[in-house]
């Protein structure tokens, strides 16, 4: 990772997430700024401000503007971020208008937000018209949603899903285009049933994710275990979920795993056209599942930090918005990188798994696991996995066709 | 041998081609093939070709002992390595085979493939620039050998293409991947900036390809401007006026001084001879033949241009080879052409595409990946090629072949497979 390999990631780069506050309107029990997780002592919320914001758009413009910027036409994402990021609606609107007065060569400006939906009500008009990209935290009905509390500890179902019910009524094409959901998976919900939820009352499939395991306080791993539900194991002790796994096929992990063998394993299967104008038959690459730094996404948290994503946590800051201009520190990712490459490199050397790899260098808990790859794979292993997904697309032959057609790499 | 039910698979590494009649089962790995027009045999194949099959179908051994022909086909695949088969009672399960799939994403109306636009400067390949038209010869191919190979062109419209636009069609294309930067006129030595030409284009690193007539090559060429340049060639079109005393005369002006070789236009038997001669004659090594399609040459195509059923078969093919002949069509993908006036082409049997003076190369690229009909020419939307069973093996549509379908408005193309098939 060096200079010139930075500065290409950063004209190349297609999104952007500003975190626009800490501050929130829930105080969901699984938050990771929760008690279940060990925080940052001393923690102070804190809100972006537009200067800050609008330092980095101006420094990205460069970039973007930079004719080595290979693309066109094509979108330029800026997404807001929480704490429930509808709280700071004011920064939002600041930014989004501040985007319109830049002139980008060669693409242009999308929006997003993740919201837990309490403020849709007030702001989805403005959402509408700029065309975001929503993305709802629900965790489906009345029951399954009783960890996503008001600070209060009032349910906060109610009133989300009238919002919810709102935006589709009044903008259905806006819902159908532009509204998804995210559900966290746990004790009191079941796949089957936040599937049969959304299907029945939005038409719609969830996006799926777990209780983040990593950084938990010690004093709540009971609770949190008592929570906790694996995607996997309610998938493979129930008999009825294939059709739903069918029809969530990336969203669920042996879809996924059928995928990823189809899409990196088989060399018949020509998933871009780039396949086939590259006639190089062995490509040579660095093992390992972290995406493009700077390139797929940059996170710029409220004190104007700078971070590979928003999942990474506050460990690998990149580089930060000061008063003196945006600085990236390119040394110490270049470190970052030998320090991780150097001490993975055997691992990766022998590893199977190498081609679909999952693993972020920079969500590695290098302190409780030190540089051990939880994701390594052996030949067996591999081949174990590959069998599964063999024998689920026997079973499913219809599958292939429906990957073929329906996924695409981005 | 065929006393149970069986079930048939293809290997993962055949490629079908399937039209009405007739069905073609291709070994990438090995060249062989097995093509047949037998009903049977071209439904059993239909059926593996089904996706939701995943190349292995159950085969009744009734079925396979009252057909000769079913068990001949079986028999063949298994020695070509082609398919296989396994008593059904062997097996749990109908086995799985990851046969081979395009997934690749096409438009809302699934009717175009879509091309990245994160990376268009990406699909740039050989950009063509005539600088200017002037020229005091007037060869019989001039009006139109430009549009079957790189080659001078005097369209009478005596202009240049100026420096300043050079200049930013240099600057646009910087950071793209081109391969070739090929250069023509014209006179190109009579460019009135050509020495500020060599200067610009010195600075960057892809292949320069000059392409000048050998008529028009000065006697007191002065090969000290092209020292500066590295990666480049001259290419010295020669046609058949040139006699031997010419060829030594050019040879003893740019031999161990610079890069050249010839291009030698041909356009019947004749000339073939004479050249060969000539080459002999003169040791020359550095030469590409050029086949020029004037109209009524077409006897000299079929006899020494177009290619056979048998060199189609005889050529290995992988299934990336293939299937990229599905998308693009690799003769026109990724070129572009700009004349002395500025209008820009991506085939130039066609309309040109927009003025360099007003659209960026950018532009333009974007627009032809994702409206455009020409870089994606392929056979299987022609006829008769989209009828032909070879029509993803074939090399993709050529522009000698776009040359004999312009001017003989008859829809001939470059192989003598299809004619001599129907014969058959």
């Amino acid at each position: 990772m060096d200079f010139n390999s930075i500065e290409e990631n950063l004209i190349n780069n297609r999104h952007i997430l500003f975190k626009v506050t800490d501050d929130c309107s829930f105080k969901c029990k699984y938050c990771t700024h929760g008690e279940l997780y060990n925080n940052k002592k001393n923690f102070q919320k804190s809100t972006l401000s537009f200067k800050q914001a609008k330092q980095f758009l101006d420094f990205m413009t460069t970039y973007w503007n930079n004719s080595r910027n290979n693309s066109y036409k094509t979108n330029i994402t800026i997404g807001f971020y929480g704490g429930e990021p509808l709280l700071n609606f004011g920064l939002i609107q600041q930014i989004v208008e501040y985007s319109k007065s830049i002139e980008l060569k060669f693409n242009q400006f999308t929006y997003s937000v993740t919201t837990n939906g309490h403020l849709l009500n007030k702001y989805m008009k403005y959402l509408v018209e700029n065309q975001f990209k929503v993305l709802i935290s629900l965790d489906g009905n009345r029951e399954n949603n009783k960890y996503r509390t008001f600070v209060n500890g009032n349910s906060s179902f109610e009133i989300v899903i009238k919002n919810v019910f709102t935006l589709m009524e009044k903008y259905p094409d806006f819902f159908r285009k532009n509204v998804n959901f995210n559900t966290v998976i746990h004790n009191l919900n079941s796949i089957k049933n936040t599937y049969n939820f959304f299907q029945k009352k939005f038409d719609k499939f969830p996006y799926f994710s777990e209780l983040d395991s990593s950084r938990i306080n010690k004093s709540k791993q009971k609770v949190f275990n008592e929570m906790y539900k694996s995607i996997t194991k309610e998938l493979e002790f129930s008999d009825d979920m294939l059709d739903v796994e069918k029809q969530l096929l990336f969203n669920l992990p042996r879809g996924r795993k059928l995928i990823n063998l189809l899409h990196f394993n088989v060399n018949s299967f020509f998933k871009t056209e780039n396949d086939l104008r590259n006639f190089k038959e062995d490509i040579s690459f660095i093992p390992n599942g972290s995406c493009d730094l700077l390139k797929r996404r940059i996170f710029v948290d409220t004190s104007g930090g700078i971070y590979p994503c928003e999942r990474v946590g506050t460990d690998h800051q990149i580089g930060v918005i000061s008063e003196k201009g945006v600085i990236i520190n390119y040394k110490y990712i270049k470190q970052t990188y030998d320090k991780f490459l150097i001490n993975l490199r055997y691992q990766c050397k022998t590893c199977f798994n190498k081609k679909t790899c999952p693993n972020c260098i920079f969500r590695m808990d290098v302190e409780k696991d030190g540089y051990k790859c939880k994701y390594w794979k052996s030949k067996a292993q591999y081949e174990k996995e590959i069998k599964t997904s063999v024998n689920f697309l026997r079973e499913n032959r219809e599958l292939y066709q429906k990957i073929s057609e329906e996924i695409f790499l981005v | 041998m065929f006393n149970n039910n069986i079930y048939f698979l293809l290997k993962s590494h055949v490629y079908i081609s399937e039209k009405k009649k007739e069905i073609l089962l291709y070994n990438t790995m090995n060249g062989k093939y097995i093509e047949s027009r037998n009903e049977s045999v071209i439904k059993i194949v239909r059926q593996l070709n089904k996706v939701e099959n995943l190349y292995c179908i159950e085969l009744s051994s009734l079925e396979i002992q009252r057909n000769e022909e079913i068990n001949k086909f079986l028999l063949d695949a298994r020695g070509k390595s082609i398919g296989e088969f396994i008593k059904k009672k062997d097996l749990k399960k109908r086995p799985v085979i990851l046969r081979p799939m395009l997934g690749i994403k096409k438009n809302s109306n699934l009717k175009r493939f879509c091309f990245n636009n994160n990376q268009i400067m990406d699909y740039l390949r050989d950009l063509s620039l005539s600088i200017n038209s002037e020229c005091q010869f007037n060869c019989k191919y001039c009006s139109d050998g430009f549009k079957q190979f790189e080659c001078c062109h005097n369209d009478q419209s005596n202009s240049e293409l100026p420096i300043t636009i050079i200049h930013n069609i240099l600057s646009q294309i910087e950071f793209s991947s081109i391969r070739n930067f090929n250069i023509s006129g014209g006179n190109i030595f009579n460019y009135s900036e050509f020495d500020k030409l060599l200067e610009l284009i010195s600075k960057f690193d892809f292949k320069k390809e000059f392409f000048v007539h050998f008529k028009n090559i000065p006697n007191s060429l002065n090969l000290n401007k092209f020292q500066k340049l590295n990666n480049f060639n001259i290419n010295i079109l020669v046609d058949q006026t040139v006699n031997d005393e010419e060829i030594k005369d050019l040879l003893r002006k740019l031999k161990n001084k610079t890069n050249y070789s010839f291009n030698l236009i041909l356009q019947c038997e004749e000339s073939l001879k004479n050249y060969s001669k000539m080459l002999k004659k003169l040791n020359l090594r550095n030469y590409f033949f050029k086949p020029y399609f004037n109209g009524s040459n077409l006897d000299f195509f079929r006899k020494f241009v177009f290619i056979d059923k048998e060199q189609i078969l005889n050529t290995k093919y992988s299934l990336k080879e293939i299937y990229s002949k599905n998308i693009y069509n690799n003769f026109l993908f990724g070129d572009l052409s700009i004349k002395n006036t500025g209008e820009v082409y991506t085939n130039l049997y066609r309309k040109n595409v927009g003025n360099i003076k007003k659209k960026s190369i950018r532009e333009i690229i974007y627009t032809e990946l994702n409206e455009g009909t020409s870089w994606t020419l392929t056979r299987d939307k022609i006829t008769p090629c989209k009828s032909c069973i070879y029509d993803s093996l074939c090399p993709s549509i050529s522009k000698i072949e776009l040359s004999t379908i312009s001017k003989n408005r008859i829809k001939v193309v470059g192989c003598n497979n299809y004619m001599k098939f129907r014969e058959n």
